[in-house]
């Protein structure tokens, strides 16, 4: 699913340069020698960045779009007149294609080479050293490339060369209008199911199946539109690409989530339409016949397009039938045909469609139906975006457009609907049914979500009575304060700035003077203004970061059960396992602290559950040594085997070199029990005096109670 | 223990920057028994800074987030959309 591509001229910029820094020697000094011409050997890094600021400079770009070939040319004004600067490869080639420039790939690569677009490239490509390297695995269907706004701003004055169609000239006393709601209401709902359930993507970056059904088949996503005229297939589906087009989703990391706040809601309607209307040319995966479509050749952004520039290139107040577009089309793309297998009727239906169920909510096109059919135009929000006529005033007539119910229902009447409106209500009350009037929902978990967002229940409370027809029932009032301040029992901070004093004295000198927003326990704080925190009121004794890996701050003693710890380098979560796993040390000077393994201390991990691995990996963690045989036992004692005791006869012998020479001589080794240590063997009492015979054999002595000398 | 501080206000204080911590801070200490009490929160729950404060293990919060909801809680995140805590 396509991201949304809306950033600004700055960030066009950094990705040019990103591109060009990503380009090979060759590669570069190709493209530099089409855009630049430098007349001397410059280095590569002087060459990225002479190329990039040489495509915001008007007059060298006016030359370079000169010297491009018409299909070339006239892709840079499809993609400038689109107001979209990223367009998939294969949608360009198509949208060529119509306008009867059938040589596949060259103008493409004509743009890319002249260093007036850039490909879209993925990180598995860290240097490219030929263009077709990049299309290779990308493969032009999915393969994109954008163009720098400086660029298309200056390739927009091309004819394209359509034919003359048959257009007829309507006088049409009122024209049906739509609201210019329907999708903005669409794209919200999508927003609230996102936000409240995040979607992961498959590895193909499409939606998995049972996400796909879910928004099939949700009720409020397909529901009739309030000015039904045609009906559309999988619209939740298509409200989620428009929505995720728009920026009210975010993908990240393969997940798509809910924007806190999407900026789309603060811009007035025509804003807000224009947006859409730019965004429907992004979408892919869905189409007005079939609806939804996870594989397979897509022709939507290609269609709809070269359809709305069509409309465009008509002279005002002309109007123009869909078949006559769809035959234009059907003509002459490469693969609609053979998508609509071979039905041409169906072109029309398909544009049809797109006509009514998209671009006449959205206000792009206009109809009139007359006995010889029905007949289009640009509607006033398409004249405006797409040819610069008049932009058309888009005020909610009324301010008082909702009526909150007693038991938390919403009734809104589309009237007095905006963007902002819409917006803010969607983070907090649950759209329940869509249509020329709307219902909404309060509960505990939709005003939750709202107060997740940013909105405070004051804020929640205004609108409701900004916005009301009435006041506010005491029941909902009620309700609004008790959720409000059941949220405020539990607070959870996901990345806290800690602040650890010496003493609770220093804690409360910055406490007074603001430093601290909250204290924690007597010597530890929240810092304010978060992460950034001011130095000149403190001096750094330990920093920690509690998403990197533990660091090493203990010290073993040789018994493997006392340690000291580095304070510089503990943290918080270590002085938490302190008090599980030992006891301190009494006694320790002052300023050192050290702790003890003990039996008690041991068993009271065993109880809070820790393990011996998690023991051993804990001590590996924090001291960088494994666990002790000391610390082992004590934890572990012997498995639950039992220990013997019992009286043996052990020989002592004056050197481990002897003990070695008696086990190894057979003779000997036949009357040893057991070797204990270096110089210890024992001897069953009964072979006592044949090993004395033994020894006697090569001369040694061996006298009772009496320890040998070394 | 004498809180109010005898030291001026230029002074720099020695402290130790704990960065991204996680934890959980609630209103009263019985709703901090609460959660300890609760095996699954527990296991997430790295010590008890204070009576009202836990802290929790890293790279736990959606965990503990997911079990707080199906205990009936509401907790307000901070710093999530923006917004810091009042």
């Amino acid at each position: 699913m396509n991201e949304n591509t809306s950033v600004g001229t700055d960030e066009w910029t950094i990705r040019v340069q990103d591109v060009f820094s990503r380009c090979g020697d060759m590669l570069m000094r190709r493209i530099a020698q089409r855009l630049l011409k430098p007349r001397n050997q410059w280095p590569l890094e002087e060459l990225v960045e002479r190329s990039v600021a040489t495509l915001t400079n008007a007059a060298i770009v006016d030359r370079r779009i000169a010297e491009l070939s018409p299909a070339a040319q006239k892709a840079l004004a499809l993609i400038g007149l689109s107001q979209q600067p990223v367009w998939n490869v294969g949608q360009l080639i198509a949208l060529l294609a119509l306008l009867d420039h059938v040589e596949g790939l060259q103008p493409v690569l004509d743009l890319l080479e002249s260093g007036l677009a850039q490909p879209e490239l993925p990180a598995a490509i860290p240097t490219l050293n030929e263009f077709e390297t990049w299309l290779g695995p990308e493969g032009i269907a999915s393969a994109r490339l954008f163009v720098h706004p400086a660029v298309t701003a200056r390739a927009m004055a091309v004819d394209f060369g359509f034919p003359t169609f048959t257009t007829r000239t309507i006088d049409v006393k009122a024209i049906r209008q739509s609201d210019g709601l329907e999708w903005l209401l669409r794209t919200a709902v999508a927003w609230q199911h996102v936000a409240n359930e995040p979607l992961r993507l498959t590895q193909q970056q499409t939606l998995f199946k049972r996400d796909q059904q879910r928004f099939q088949t949700d009720i409020v996503l397909g529901a009739p539109f309030a000015d039904q005229l045609v009906e559309l297939p999988d619209v939740g589906l298509l409200s989620l690409q428009l929505a995720l087009a728009a920026g009210l989703i975010e993908s990240e990391g393969g997940i798509l989530r809910g924007k806190p706040a999407p900026d789309l809601w603060e811009q007035n309607l025509l804003g807000v339409l224009l947006e859409l209307g730019r965004k429907l040319l992004t979408v892919n995966f869905w189409n007005p016949l079939t609806g939804w479509q996870s594989e397979g050749e897509d022709v939507f952004s290609s269609i709809a397009f070269a359809s709305l520039l069509i409309l465009r290139d008509q002279k005002p107040g002309e109007w123009i039938q869909a078949s006559s577009i769809a035959e234009h089309l059907y003509e002459r793309h490469p693969s609609w045909s053979a998508i609509l297998k071979k039905k041409k009727e169906s072109a029309t239906v398909w544009l049809e469609r797109f006509f009514l169920g998209i671009g006449y909510p959205l206000r792009l096109i206009e109809f009139v139906e007359e006995p010889s059919g029905t007949w289009f135009r640009l509607g006033d929000v398409g004249r405006h975006g797409w040819r610069g006529d008049k932009a058309p005033v888009l005020v909610a007539e009324f301010r008082q457009t909702l009526i909150m119910q007693p038991n938390g229902e919403i009734i809104l009447f589309r009237q007095g609907l905006t963007p902002e409106l819409i917006g803010k209500l969607s983070r907090f009350a649950i759209w329940r049914n869509l249509g020329s009037a709307c219902t909404m929902e309060l509960t505990a978990e939709s005003v939750y979500h709202g107060l997740e967002t940013g909105l405070s229940s004051a804020d929640i409370q205004r609108l409701l009575e900004q916005h009301g027809t009435h006041a506010l029932p005491a029941t909902v009032l009620d309700s609004l304060q008790r959720w409000a301040s059941k949220r405020e029992r539990i607070a959870v901070w996901p990345a806290a700035t800690l602040l650890e004093f010496s003493s609770e004295s220093d804690l409360e000198t910055a406490f007074q003077r603001g430093l601290i927003t909250i204290k924690l326990s007597e010597r530890i704080g929240i810092a304010a203004g978060g992460e950034e925190i001011d130095y000149r009121h403190f001096r750094l004794v330990g920093n920690r970061d509690y998403e990197s890996a533990p660091r090493k701050c203990l010290t073993f003693d040789r018994d493997g059960l006392t340690f000291t710890v580095d304070a510089a380098q503990s943290d918080l979560i270590l002085e938490a396992e302190l008090g599980r796993l030992s006891e301190p040390v009494p006694g320790s000077p002052p300023g050192a602290r050290r702790y003890v393994f003990t039996p008690v201390s041991l068993k009271k991990a065993g109880e809070f559950g820790i393990s011996l691995s998690l023991l051993e990996q804990w001590a590996l963690d924090r001291s960088g040594e494994v666990l002790s045989a000391a610390a082992r036992l004590l934890f572990h004692g012997s498995g639950g085997a039992p220990f013997n005791y019992r009286m043996r006869l052990v020989v002592e012998v004056p050197s481990d070199i002897i003990a070695d020479g008696l086990v190894q001589w057979p003779a000997a080794a036949d009357l040893i029990d057991e070797r204990l240590g270096p110089r210890d063997l024992v001897i069953e009492e009964s072979n006592l005096e044949a090993f004395r015979e033994l020894l006697k054999t090569i001369g040694v002595e061996m006298n009772s109670g009496v320890r040998v000398s070394e | 223990m004498d809180l109010v501080s005898d030291r001026s206000p230029g002074t720099r204080l020695a402290v130790k920057l704990h960065r991204r911590v996680c934890l959980v801070l609630t209103d009263d200490a019985v709703t901090a028994e609460e959660l300890l009490a609760r095996k699954k929160l527990s296991q997430e729950v790295a010590g008890r800074l204070s009576d009202r404060v836990l802290l929790l293990r890293p790279g736990r919060l959606e965990a503990v987030l997911d079990e707080l909801k199906r205990m009936g809680h509401t907790p307000q995140v901070v710093g999530r959309a923006g917004k810091a805590a009042e």
